[in-house]
């Protein structure tokens, strides 16, 4: 091959072109996929029920009232599954490591984490977004705030955050998939057990909880710290109202860690092949 | 040389469970002080038993795996650290585990990697007709991978590693499961890639016969190492393997006795003889037809797998 061949595509277009094929495999079944992702709408629908049925018994939970909780719900609901829909592929990684298919990956041109973010993707995974936004929309609406500028600007901020952080976390399922092939159901604790937190005021589960929430596993920034800004509300922490911006900072934190976790995991998989 | 090894080899640590919670450690050698210079052009026959050090070995040449120690080039570059540059030097072929998307059509398939190795548009339309006319999938371009047969399925495979003009094409089992028409349309795709491409090609595979047909050079694997490197003539040669005489006697007997033959196996009136590949069949059965009354006789000679059976237990 010559030196002047084109080069190969990055991991933006590596990344784009695995969804679309994914994509259109998804599609091949397609009356199986709209069933699916009409089961899945309602399925989101029905969590986000049980949320209202909660606050038809009680005013306020860790002093949110309804709207600004479903604001909350909103925003950790939205980010999660945005992140889901991106990423989740690494969760696919045992598998394919035990059947072998990891290898077909790895004597590509092109970046290995791409590959593996696009893995399965299926448009399914936009069904939880429509629940999500809902309840995002219906609380900024109805809750009382007071619209700056700034407040305007943190909704985005906080979702794009959001996205980041569970981003982070799907890169370490990947890492920890590689080094153990048989374990994807324990990554669940941060992944799933990270959106189901994030979904509820932080302030219900207590002071140690919270503070290992924002500085152990830095959920914390997904939506609550900026929430509590846009929303008006004192942190129950007393962190400093820098905090309520920092989630970037985690965010680009977890990722440096995440990425040389997946780094580590790959020359495991080099030393070992399995 | 396009494939430069010197010493390589390759460590497992193994954790064993031994108790509760103790794990036992143990290392096992997959490779050790292998030696091989593959020169471009070639069609080299990589065999060995199971568990021999083949495939740790061919996963470190396409740079999947990492030495634990010794040197290796593959094409000029360090398969590890120069991965993507080296991706587009190789093709790869993992029998039965395909790349290629089970859902959609072939065609599909072919036009990501058309992307992925940014292959320039005229070369990738001149390569994917040249091989879709050698392998015989015009038909097949829309039909989705899933609906494939194995055979269809393998050289669909085949053209997927071949459409960036790889320079080394490594090859693990392709012609297992297939019919003898696919096997033999493979085998023949492969002499032609290697006569007319220069393809340089490194052939995994248990069937001898691919061995047979295509290799004019093989390498023998086993514990780790190259236990055999050099013509598959000389291989043959170099175990001087008896060939076998088999004879219908009338009625059942004692252990035919003639000269340069000794008597392997009885089964009633049947009789084993082996002799030295080197003497005069002829002559043999002659002998034992003079002495004897025969209803029948056949020669076995020694085949392939044999020599490497040989190979492996001495």
């Amino acid at each position: 091959m010559d030196e002047a061949a084109p080069k190969p595509p990055g991991a933006l277009v590596t990344y784009l072109a695995s969804v679309r094929m994914w994509s259109r495999s998804a599609m091949q079944y397609r009356a199986s996929l709209v069933m699916v992702m009409v089961y899945g709408t309602l399925v989101a629908g029905l969590e986000l029920a049980a949320l209202l049925i909660v606050y038809g018994n009680v005013r306020a939970l860790g002093g949110f009232s309804l709207a600004e909780a479903l604001y909350l719900y909103g925003t950790a609901q939205a980010a999660f599954f945005i992140s889901d829909l991106l990423f989740t592929g690494t969760e696919y990684l045992g598998a394919r490591i035990r059947m072998g298919t990891f290898d077909g990956l790895l004597v590509r041109p092109v970046g290995v984490l791409p590959q593996v973010f696009a893995d399965q993707f299926t448009p399914r995974r936009l069904c939880p977004l429509l629940s999500a936004f809902g309840a995002l929309v219906a609380g900024l609406v109805s809750a009382p705030v007071h619209w700056t500028w700034l407040r305007a600007f943190l909704v985005p901020y906080t979702l794009v955050t959001g996205v980041a952080v569970f981003g982070a976390i799907w890169v370490f399922v990947g890492a920890f998939q590689v080094v153990v092939t048989d374990a994807s159901e324990a990554m669940n604790v941060v992944t799933y057990g990270g959106q189901y937190m994030t979904s509820y005021p932080l302030s219900l589960y207590g002071r140690n909880l919270m503070l290992f929430l924002t500085f152990g596993v830095p959920l914390g920034f997904v939506n609550w710290q900026p929430t509590l800004y846009v929303l008006g509300h004192p942190d129950p922490l007393g962190l400093p109202t820098v905090f309520r911006f920092a989630g970037p900072v985690f965010a680009a934190a977890l990722w440096s860690v995440a990425l040389f976790a997946w780094r580590g995991a790959l020359r495991h998989h080099r030393s070992t092949g399995s | 040389m396009l494939i430069e090894a010197e010493n390589l080899s390759k460590t497992y640590t193994l954790r064993k469970k031994t108790g509760r919670l103790k794990r036992e450690r143990t290392t096992v050698e997959a490779v050790r002080d292998l030696n091989l210079s593959v020169a471009e052009g070639e069609l080299l026959g990589y065999i060995g038993p199971n568990g021999a050090g083949k495939s740790t070995s061919i996963k470190m040449f396409t740079g999947i795996l990492s030495p634990s120690g010794g040197s290796l080039r593959v094409a000029g570059l360090e398969p590890i650290r120069e991965r993507k540059q080296l991706a587009r030097q190789i093709g790869v072929v993992f029998g039965q585990r395909t790349t290629l998307w089970w859902d959609l059509p072939l065609r599909d398939s072919f036009a990501l990697l058309h992307r992925m190795y940014a292959i320039p548009d005229e070369r990738y339309a001149e390569n994917l007709k040249r091989y879709v006319d050698l392998l015989g999938l015009d038909d097949l371009l829309d039909t989705p991978v899933r609906q494939l047969s194995l055979g269809q399925r393998m050289r669909g495979d085949l053209t997927a590693a071949l459409l960036h003009d790889p320079s080394i094409l490594y090859l693990d089992e392709p012609t297992i499961g297939l019919d003898v028409t696919s096997k033999a349309v493979v085998r023949e795709f492969l002499a032609e890639l290697n006569r007319e491409r220069g393809t340089t090609i490194v052939l995994t595979t248990h069937d001898l016969d691919d061995i047979e047909r295509l290799c004019r050079r093989v390498v023998v694997i086993d514990h780790g190492t190259v236990a055999y490197d050099g013509r598959l003539a000389a291989l043959r040669a170099r175990i001087a393997t008896d060939r076998t005489l088999i004879v219908d006697l009338a009625r059942p007997a004692a252990p035919v006795e003639v000269p340069n033959a000794t008597v392997t196996r009885v089964d009633g009136p049947r009789q084993w003889l082996a002799f030295p590949a080197d003497a005069n069949a002829a002559e043999l059965i002659a002998a034992v037809a003079s002495r004897y009354e025969v209803l029948d006789v056949s020669i076995r000679e020694t085949d392939i797998e044999d020599v490497i059976r040989e190979l492996y237990s001495s």
